[in-house]
């Protein structure tokens, strides 16, 4: 490309760039207004938010942790072992990755309410699991397929149970998948809203993405400090992306490229 | 060995098959038993209606509005993601500073919340200090300001930017992991031929990322069938179900309306939809292939 074509063509980048960039500049820039800093500090003092901070932590931790453990388990089986009825069940795994969460909304309330766990913050490790269950398994066994067999075969030559070979052979391989399942299932886990609001009612039990639905309640007429809610709940994720870029661009691609 | 089939193999699956059939397929089926019924979702009485609900959601106006709205909704996010995405996936291939800049930009609404990105939105649109007027009003087209999530002409292509804001992102890091899979001998081949920039990306680049961009449709119309927050924090589905999708519909029929059979017909509705497109995009797929 002769020079002046690769110029123009940095500046659109440059200019689409910045472009992307406005909305979350109106937001810090709004967050700021009146008060400055003081905004900050107004929603601080908020007595529930490192609680909700908490909460947050807690259920995406229990998610990220059911999800690996269970996809590791299943992608191992369903690549490696032979049982009657696999490829229906993994089917049966696969289809419920094509269930929008909305169209479970009616029963995961009533079965909620009946279990009597509204407002209880755990409650949603279980659903939020099930619903990232089928595309982490996708990947877990593609990834699985493409460990050779004879590498677990041998231990159990040597005499290892089945499990002990997997545990001992194989999953010390598995870092890159597993970074991959915990990218996507910490991005959905963290920023999932609508389960959320609806089961935790409370705000001492509600995860951080409810906190914007209660403060725009609170401070109505106090559009900043709002703002500063907003910023403070996505600065976590927005450093913890430019830290870890690599990882998440990786952990975000690793499932599509294969197909 | 590993070749035999034994019990113990079903130990490994339990956990999972035991997760979709609590979270997943009983909620199915507890769908497709409320549909048949007319009930509040409290009181211990409900009524049987047999198909009536089926019946009803097909002359409801409101339906197929939500209905005509996740059509629209879809095809345009998840076609302009495609085509934005793609576009600037080959234009940022190399890995200059620019390059690396301009994609950490797009791609960080990818990880905020939709939720954070409704609030923010709903306040760029708003009509006396919205950033989206204050500029108009800036280069002097202040006479096309308005409320852009108020105004029924306008209130779902507002959100459906926001979308494509918040989702371009991901398509681009998408199709990039796909660029890098091509051998640059291809690239090199195509140019030695005196393929011209137009041509190479239209013959050689497109077809070579296909199968990315099969998984892509599939994955955007999912996405777009959970699609909620932005609509949800700002218009509720108005102004006059200009906005309306499926989630929001079943949600406001479960919770506001108190009318849970119906709402669960809804869902079994687009359940079915979802597994017929996947159904016939995998079948298109797989005769291409």
């Amino acid at each position: 490309m002769n020079k002046a074509g690769k110029i123009s063509k940095n500046i659109i980048l440059m200019v689409i760039g910045l472009l992307w960039f406005v909305p979350l500049l109106f937001m810090f820039e709004k967050s700021f207004e009146d008060g400055g800093f003081a905004n900050y500090a107004t929603i601080l003092q908020q007595e529930n938010l490192p609680r909700n901070f908490l909460n947050s932590v807690v259920v995406t931790g229990g998610t990220i942790a059911v999800v690996l453990v269970v996809t590791l388990l299943a992608g191992f089986a369903f690549s490696k072992l032979k049982f009657r009825g696999k490829n229906i069940l993994y089917l049966i795994v696969l289809v419920g990755l094509m269930i929008p969460a909305p169209a479970l909304i009616v029963p995961l309330s009533q079965l909620i309410k009946t279990m009597g766990l509204i407002n209880n913050p755990l409650s949603l490790i279980g659903i939020y699991a099930a619903l990232q269950v089928p595309f982490s398994l996708l990947i877990m066994k593609n990834y699985f397929d493409e460990l050779p067999t004879e590498l677990i075969e041998s231990g159990i030559v040597d005499g290892c149970s089945v499990f002990k070979a997997f545990r001992k052979i194989l999953l010390p391989l598995c870092a890159p998948v597993v970074s991959a399942v915990t990218v996507f299932t910490f991005l959905a886990a963290w920023n999932e809203f609508l389960l959320a609001f609806m089961f935790l009612k409370k705000p001492i039990y509600q995860t951080l993405t409810v906190i914007p639905y209660s403060f725009t309640m609170l401070f109505m007429s106090d559009l900043p400090r709002m703002f500063a809610a907003l910023t403070i709940i996505a600065l976590p994720i927005i450093i913890l992306y430019i830290c870890l870029q690599k990882q998440f661009e990786q952990g975000l691609t690793a499932g599509s490229v294969k197909g | 060995m590993l070749g035999r089939k034994r019990i113990s193999n079903y130990f490994y699956i339990v956990p999972i098959i035991a997760l979709v059939v609590l979270f997943i397929y009983y909620p199915i089926a507890y769908n497709i038993e409320a549909s048949l019924y007319s009930w509040d979702g409290i009181s211990a009485e409900r009524e049987f209606l047999g198909a009536q609900n089926y019946v009803d959601m097909m002359s409801d106006k409101v339906f197929l509005k939500a209905l005509a709205n996740t059509a629209i909704f879809t095809i345009v996010t998840v076609g302009v993601g495609l085509v934005a995405g793609m576009l600037l996936a080959v234009a940022t291939l190399g890995n200059t500073p620019i390059q690396r800049l301009c994609k950490t930009l797009m791609f960080l609404p990818v990880v905020l919340a939709p939720i954070i990105v409704a609030n923010i939105f709903t306040w760029m649109y708003e009509m006396n200090t919205g950033l989206v007027n204050e500029a108009l009003r800036a280069i002097g087209l202040g006479d096309l300001a308005r409320a852009w999530l108020g105004d029924s002409k306008t209130a779902l292509g507002a959100i459906m930017v926001a979308q494509i804001w918040q989702s371009v992102g991901w398509y681009l890091i998408m199709f990039n992991a796909a660029l890098t899979t091509i051998p640059t001998d291809v690239l090199e081949a195509a140019r030695v031929d005196g393929a011209n920039k137009i041509q190479t990306f239209g013959r050689v680049i497109v077809p070579m990322v296909k199968n990315t961009t099969f998984s892509l449709i599939i994955l955007g119309i999912i996405g777009s069938f959970k699609y909620f927050e932005l609509v949800w924090a700002t218009t509720k589905g108005g102004p006059n179900h200009a906005t309306e999708l499926f989630s929001t519909y079943i949600f406001t029929n479960a919770f506001d309306f108190m009318k849970q059979g119906y709402a669960s017909a809804i869902s079994v509705f687009v359940i079915v939809l979802a597994l017929i497109i996947t159904a016939v995009q995998l079948r298109i797929n797989l005769k291409e292939r």
